[in-house]
């Protein structure tokens, strides 16, 4: 390693200085009271100094299984994904846990209404502030 | 105008005024110049940008260009380019999107916007005008499904899921066959499907939507229409 690569790797981890990319997913299901600018912002937003790279939005018969998502997850090289609501993973019969834990084994996931973060790797159930949300 | 775009949900049609098209095509042109070797403008889109400009580089070109097309108002030359057609299909009291939208694909870029339809998300009153800046034919193209099969597709999407629909408008999408100088119009409810570019040339091209002003949005509302043109009776009306 070159002397000036050493000391950019002291003081700034190469893994830490890359912005992260994330995929957007806006939420279909509330457009008319959020419009879609609003929540692109709203995401931008929370993907901070990383970038939004990609976008999708469901269709209306896929809203509640979040099906087109899912049909796209392994075309995604992305370091995370950002929902504009937690609400997007409670429009089937139940919260979607095992969806939430799926992409949580490929990414960090955020949501942008309610600020939340969780990091890749870690249990969706594990949210506290999560969990407030969906009581 | 025959009822094709009634039976099909679409149809091809050449400008009526093509000189509006070219127009659009030299806005893009002139931003694109530094990028590309050649000074023909079809040879220049076809061949840009350069395979060395990376694919962020890429985008923040598309953005840039993006917005001088928006500056420029560019909806109101795209319905003065094919005003006969649409009037026929619009009436006089015409919204049209705020903003322009710009496609750049180039030749195995897979990032492409996933198969889908724009509404009821967008307003089922719609028409998307779909204008290729480059010639456009097999995958430097779009894959647009009928009526019918769109009908289909959505009964794959719902009991079979995405997989299954994506491989229905892969194998029933009939590929747009079209030329500088002409657009597919289609109905927004339609399904359709956008391929790698496996072509040697980029595909570049606008497309814009139009729908009338007393029609009903979709689920998106009418935040990103504005109006374009209102007839006489609907200005005098407001004057009440």
């Amino acid at each position: 390693m070159a002397p000036s690569q050493a000391i950019l790797h002291t003081f700034y981890p190469i893994e830490e200085a890359r912005p992260k990319n994330f995929y957007s997913c806006i939420d279909s299901g509330s457009l008319l009271e959020v419009p879609q600018p609003l929540q692109h912002l709203a995401i931008a937003k929370a993907a901070g100094e990383g970038a939004v790279v990609f976008y999708t939005a469901e269709d209306p018969i896929t809203l509640a299984s979040q099906g087109v998502l899912k049909g796209l997850l392994d075309r995604m090289e992305v370091d995370g994904f950002i929902f504009f609501t937690v609400q997007q993973f409670n429009r089937g019969k139940e919260f979607d846990w095992p969806f939430l834990d799926e992409l949580l084994s490929r990414g960090e996931v955020r949501f942008a209404r309610e600020g939340i973060t969780i990091e890749a790797g870690e249990n969706g159930a594990s949210s506290p502030m999560l969990y407030l949300e969906i009581l | 105008m025959d009822n094709t775009f009634q039976k099909l949900g679409y149809m091809v049609v050449e400008a009526d005024h093509p000189g509006w098209l070219n127009y659009i095509r030299d806005l893009v042109h002139k931003d694109l110049h530094p990028f590309s070797d050649h000074t023909e403008v079809a040879a220049c889109l076809n061949r840009s940008p350069h395979p060395g400009i990376s694919p962020r580089e890429v985008n923040a070109l598309r953005l840039q260009m993006t917005q001088a097309l928006t500056d420029a108002d560019i909806g109101v030359r795209i319905f003065a380019a094919f005003h006969e057609t649409l009037t026929a299909l619009i009436g006089p009291d015409v919204l049209q999107q705020k903003n322009a939208n710009l496609v750049i694909q180039q030749p195995g870029d897979t990032n492409v916007a996933p198969t889908h339809r724009d509404a009821p998300l967008n307003s089922p009153f719609e028409v998307v005008v779909w204008i290729p800046l480059t010639d456009s034919y097999r995958t430097k193209s779009m894959y647009i499904l009928t009526k019918e099969d769109t009908e289909a597709a959505l009964i794959y999407l719902k009991e079979e899921g995405f997989a299954s629909y994506v491989h229905y408008a892969e194998t029933f999408g009939m590929p747009l066959e079209v030329p500088f100088g002409s657009a597919c119009l289609f109905w927004t409810g339609l399904v359709h499907h956008i391929p790698v570019n496996q072509e040697k040339e980029t595909r570049w091209g606008v497309n814009h939507r139009f729908k009338s002003f007393f029609a009903p949005p979709g689920a998106k509302g009418n935040g990103y229409m504005k109006p374009l043109h209102l007839g006489t009776l609907t200005t005098l009306g407001m004057e009440r």
